[in-house]
């Protein structure tokens, strides 16, 4: 939180003699309307570019310490660093003014099992056995011998099929839970052009 | 779960909001109609069968990782991260 708020200040103590203004009030991180690949504003002056960087920067260390409600946005405009437009740099500034507006994040912590209905899993591994004769979970030889009480892991996955227009890449993001702590999270673009899920 | 002493005998519970990836890692008689599967097909179901993973299926409005992949509305976006973060 004091480290949003001081990048935030810097942030504006280096645009306060251009014509970069930071919004006031801004509810989500980016215009849903924006395609940031189809931008034909022009690009940025070299001063700009540097400032633009500069942001980024900052707020991909904010990504590291914990704002996940930014992490997609961070890594779409991320991609237009070598050549930034004022589009992209208007984005960026609003995703400040979304930190400005939201302060504050924090992670729930549940050590309690997750609340689930466990009916929606087909748990039928006794068929698939059929097809794969050799399947089963594979150990390491030298395991620590398990204490306490046991815990559930749950993960989120989702892809946008094809998100960008031009390249038509998609990107991938996941969230694992322990329980119902969330302890990894991912947003990523892919490297390659899919057809589908399992081409 | 393998190099720290904590019990996990339950598979890992993937929710996911392609419906075709659940068909296909949670039901035994459905295949691809493709000439080619890929690794990662039988890779997954492989897992399921190991009883390493259990897949199924959640609608997109529910998917906590849709926030991770699209830009969402002020309401949707306030839906998903408020059930893992305040």
């Amino acid at each position: 939180m004091d480290y949003i708020k001081a990048a935030i200040d810097t942030i504006r103590g280096s645009i306060k003699d251009t014509r970069w203004k930071i919004p006031g009030i801004a509810k989500t991180p980016m215009q849903s309307s924006f395609v940031p690949e189809l931008d034909q504003t022009p690009e940025l002056s070299p001063d700009d570019t540097t400032l633009y960087q500069e942001m980024i920067g900052m707020l991909r260390w904010a990504t590291e310490l914990g704002r996940v409600d930014i992490l997609h946005e961070i890594s779409i405009l991320s991609q237009y660093q070598s050549s930034p437009r004022e589009g992209h740099l208007e984005q960026l500034l609003r995703i400040f003014g979304f930190l400005h507006c939201k302060p504050k994040l924090t992670l729930y912590m549940d050590s309690q099992l997750p609340v689930f209905d466990y009916s929606i899993f087909k748990m039928e591994p006794g068929e698939f056995k059929e097809y794969y004769r050799d399947a089963e979970e594979q150990f390491p030889r030298v395991m620590p011998i398990p204490r306490g009480k046991s815990v559930v892991t749950t993960a989120f996955v989702d892809a946008s099929h094809a998100a960008n227009k031009i390249t038509r890449r998609s990107h991938s993001g996941h969230i694992l839970f322990v329980n119902r702590a969330p302890v990894k999270w991912m947003s990523k673009r892919q490297q390659t052009v899919e057809t589908s899920a399992f081409s | 779960m393998f190099g720290i002493p904590i019990e996990n005998d339950e598979p890992t519970y993937i929710l996911c909001d392609n419906e075709t990836v659940v068909k296909n890692s949670s039901n035994v008689e459905s295949t691809l109609n493709k000439k080619h599967s890929a690794i990662a097909y039988h890779f997954a179901r492989w897992n399921v069968a190991a009883g390493v993973i259990a897949v199924a299926w959640v609608p997109t409005g529910e998917n906590l990782a849709d926030a991770m992949t699209k830009i969402l509305s002020e309401s949707s976006r306030d839906y998903l991260f408020g059930n893992w973060t305040y």
